[in-house]
């Protein structure tokens, strides 16, 4: 424990040099830009920077990219809460009450709640990354397919609470969800379904363009169907909040902070599956869980802390192990080869100045996140003062821009597109769309998991392996509980009124 | 405000339509300048069928930035991924052949152009091969604790006769190069194994760390700095940093000693002659430089400047082997 402290003190050292600073500042500020353009992911958003670092020394550069990953997954949340089109996947999630809370007039709390999540999530994942990098790198490894399968079966229970009493329109969104994943290039041998001949089909509907469509263009083709001249927004109350009125989500920040730093440190599950587990988690603990979808702070604190919390455990296993946890740790890993270093074991051994100054950059670019979101809370909260025939145009452009900046082609503007047209009629008819977007999230890994699982050791992984057995009893007990409470409470009722 | 979302609508089926059915078909190849020393007076774009990250974007993206010391030219790194690598080849052959557009490429585009049976007079003959700029060789790789309790590459081989096929092998794809190279080994050594995908290398890395793979069938770098070894290496001779893993050769095995993945450049046929020879000229000045030389020597990557013709007879080697092993897995008619 002593060892950390002087060596993360000399990490702080390094932190506070003028260069260093102000590398950290814009990557913060180059990331939450990028983050809250749709279609820039922060992944895109770390490898724009990436050229820079070849000339820097190595530990700038990764203070630079650092800044630029948390900014980013911070920002996605930005344009989530004020026009319902997440920057990122995994800001998705907190679309689902950050933007009713904007909509309904609350977007300075919106905005406060997703800052301050994001903000004390990134440090829970600093602190644990610090603490328990190499424990908990071995733990991840000991994560085979059969517990990744099990894990994305946990988390499609979470469609079980989305969908509250319509929870077979949820069930439906699901599976038309998990069923998208079979177009396309399956991930095993590259053998191609559902295709039709046509190559563009190959890469299947890639999630992004997919909920731009789904979440932007749905609510905006939904908006102008039922609009009425003179209609405006709420009152709105751009004010953030003051300080004391975060503790009132506390728990759920750091409840989501700590599962989301969990669920980020095993290799490809990623920010969007942890903020989606966690959301599901925190409404089955509210004490107002029919609040969630509608407007509910703890909804938007539980899926931004998880969401930044995920990065800290995206790099558990790049820096302990040199195994790149998801698709922005893999651009850092690149970066850091580029150099000539090699993250594993030994890095923190011969490399204490660069693992710690890592470390100390973390705290720093979540300092400056602070900063530069109280700023710019301000600024962006405006957005929603537009009038509607400027900011529903804008919100097209917006999402056709984004979705074509994915490849640079037109194909994801027609997925996306697409799929505004399907969310419009989803949100038409009653069928919420956040379940397609779990299907579309967790399908590719299930299928992946689910058959690499079998390969290795045949039907038995199923009930042989402890962790698979209890995370699958787990998703079970998940989806009945409920039932059978409601039940309970259904017969408790009838025998009262009896 | 319905007229606007009938409005909204229809402008979106039109981009649809639009977008969906624009011929992508390649231009007509640009008659050849005339020769003379040729002069960028633009950014030249490299296209990448990888993302952000993946091997030829970090080798492209440093290939440039070194570059940048030999010439004025601006270069833009472009990555367009999906489409089983087609569209960036796609994209490449989209615009003209003037000199502007290099192809960063490797071998699973040429795999894929066969696996895809695709028009390989279009994918493959439609470019002029530029230069081959990296041999990343064939590693089979275990745990190092499985070495520290005596196991070898013989052991490996001993092992999977004694498990009759259950041995696992992680590989990034059924069906691709690291697959193939499992394969010919088993040939080789006369056993049988199970060869699962885990996506990418480090992913595969990570499944042999947490025992849920034997082996895997990656290249050195995969087990730089992690607690893997390298049992076994396609190369002339044992590389640094690797003086404990032994050749093919010398276990045996020569006919696997040449197994490596590639990665280059190509163009658009119909591109200047003059454009050609300049880029391989940078290639060859890059080639040299110190800072490529220590990049690909700590990632176990051998440096190559394989240019014009000498490059195509490698990727006609690359589609035959291809060919050949899609079939023998009935992956191909």
């Amino acid at each position: 424990m002593i060892d950390i402290l002087v060596n993360l003190g000399g990490g702080f050292e390094i932190m506070f040099t003028p260069m260093a600073i102000l590398l950290c500042l814009l990557g913060v500020f180059a990331g939450i830009t990028f983050g809250a353009i749709p279609g820039i992911s922060p992944s895109m958003a770390v490898a724009l920077l990436l050229p820079m670092t070849f000339r820097l020394e190595p530990i700038l550069g990764m203070v630079l990219l650092l800044g630029a990953y948390k900014g980013a997954n911070y920002g996605g949340s930005v344009s989530a809460v004020l026009i319902n089109t997440p920057g990122t996947p995994s800001a998705a999630v907190t679309a689902f009450d950050g933007y009713p809370m904007a909509k309904s007039g609350r977007v300075g709390e919106a905005m406060g709640v997703s800052l301050y999540a994001s903000v004390i999530g990134g440090i829970i994942g600093t602190v644990v990354l610090i603490l328990f990098a190499a424990p908990l790198a071995r733990v991840a490894l000991r994560f085979w397919p059969s517990e990744y399968f099990a894990l994305t079966v946990l988390g499609l229970t979470t469609v079980a609470t989305m969908g509250g009493k319509h929870w077979q329109k949820a069930l439906v969104a699901v599976v038309f969800g998990l069923l998208l994943n079979t177009v396309g290039m399956e991930p095993f041998a590259g053998t191609r379904r559902f295709t039709f001949g046509e190559v563009r089909l190959f890469e299947g509907f890639s999630i992004v363009p997919a909920i731009i469509g789904l979440f932007a263009l749905g609510e905006l083709f939904y908006n102008l169907e039922h609009y009425s001249k003179g209609e405006k927004f709420d009152k709105l109350a751009y004010k953030l909040p003051k300080l004391s009125y975060y503790l009132t989500v506390w728990k759920n920040i750091t409840r989501a902070g700590i599962l989301g730093t969990i669920i980020g440190i095993f290799p490809g599950a990623g920010g969007t599956i942890a903020a989606f587990i966690s959301y599901d988690v925190e409404k089955r603990f509210s004490k107002k869980p029919d609040e969630f979808g509608k407007g509910s702070p703890e909804g938007v604190a539980a899926a931004e802390s998880s969401n930044s919390s995920s990065a800290g455990g995206a790099l558990v296993p790049l820096l302990a192990l040199g195994i790149p946890g998801s698709a922005t740790a893999a651009v850092l890993l690149s970066s850091l080869l580029v150099h000539g270093l090699n993250p594993g074991p030994e890095m923190f051994v011969d490399e204490p100045e660069l693992v710690y100054g890592m470390f100390a950059s973390m705290f720093m670019a979540n300092a400056f996140i602070l900063v530069v979101g109280l700023l710019g809370a301000q600024l962006f909260v405006r957005v929603t003062d537009l009038s509607k025939k400027l900011l529903y145009p804008l919100i097209f452009v917006f999402a056709i821009v984004g979705s074509y900046a994915v490849t640079n082609s037109m194909y994801p503007v027609v997925v996306c597109l697409a799929f505004g047209v399907v969310g419009w009629i989803f949100r038409r008819y009653g069928f919420p769309t956040a379940p397609i977007v779990l299907g579309i999230v967790l399908g590719r890994l299930a299928e992946m998991s689910f058959r690499q699982a079998l390969m290795i050791g045949g039907i038995e992984s199923f009930y042989q392996r402890p962790l698979t057995l209890i995370m699958l009893l787990t998703a079970i007990a998940a989806v009945v509980y409920p039932i059978v409470k409601k039940r309970i409470t259904g017969r408790a009722a009838i025998g009262r009124e009896d | 405000m319905k007229r606007a979302l009938v409005l909204l609508l229809l402008v979106s089926l039109t981009v649809g339509v639009f977008a969906g059915g624009q011929q992508e078909q390649p231009a007509e190849a640009a008659p050849a300048a005339a020769e003379g020393p040729w002069v960028p007076t633009r950014p030249i774009t490299i296209i990448t069928h990888v993302g952000p990250g993946g091997g030829m974007d970090v080798a492209t993206r440093l290939f440039v930035d070194i570059a940048r010391e030999f010439t004025d030219a601006t270069f833009v790194v472009e990555n367009i991924t999906g489409g089983g690598t087609i569209n960036a080849s796609r994209a490449v052959l989209d615009r003209p052949a003037d000199g502007y557009t290099i192809f960063g490429m490797a071998m699973s585009n040429v795999n894929s152009v066969v696996a895809n049976e695709f028009d390989r007079g279009t994918f493959i003959d439609g470019y002029h091969w530029i230069a081959k700029i990296q041999r990343d060789p064939a590693a089979v790789i275990i745990r190092k604790s499985d070495r520290d309790a005596g196991m070898d590459f013989d052991g490996i081989i001993e092992d999977a006769r004694r498990r009759g096929g259950r041995q696992v092998w992680a590989v990034p794809v059924l069906g691709g190069n690291k697959h193939f190279e499992a394969l010919m080994i088993w040939q080789a050594t006369g056993v049988e194994a199970t060869a699962t995908p885990f996506e990418s290398g480090p992913l595969g890395a990570a499944a042999v760390l947490g025992g849920a793979a034997d082996v895997q069938m990656g290249n050195p770098f995969n087990a730089a700095g992690r607690d893997l070894w390298v049992a076994a290496i396609a190369s002339p001779e044992r590389m640094d940093g690797f003086e404990d893993s032994p050749t093919f050769a010398e276990l045996g095995f020569p006919e696997l000693n040449d197994e490596h993945i590639w990665r280059g450049f190509a163009v658009k046929q119909g591109t200047p002659r003059a454009m050609i020879e300049w880029f391989q000229g940078i290639v060859s000045q890059v080639h040299q430089h110190p800072r490529w030389r220590a990049f690909n020597a700590e990632n176990a990557i051998m440096p190559r400047a394989v240019f014009d013709d000498d490059f195509r007879k490698i990727v006609d080697s690359t589609m035959e082997k291809t060919e050949f092993w899609l079939r023998e897995l009935g992956m191909l008619d």
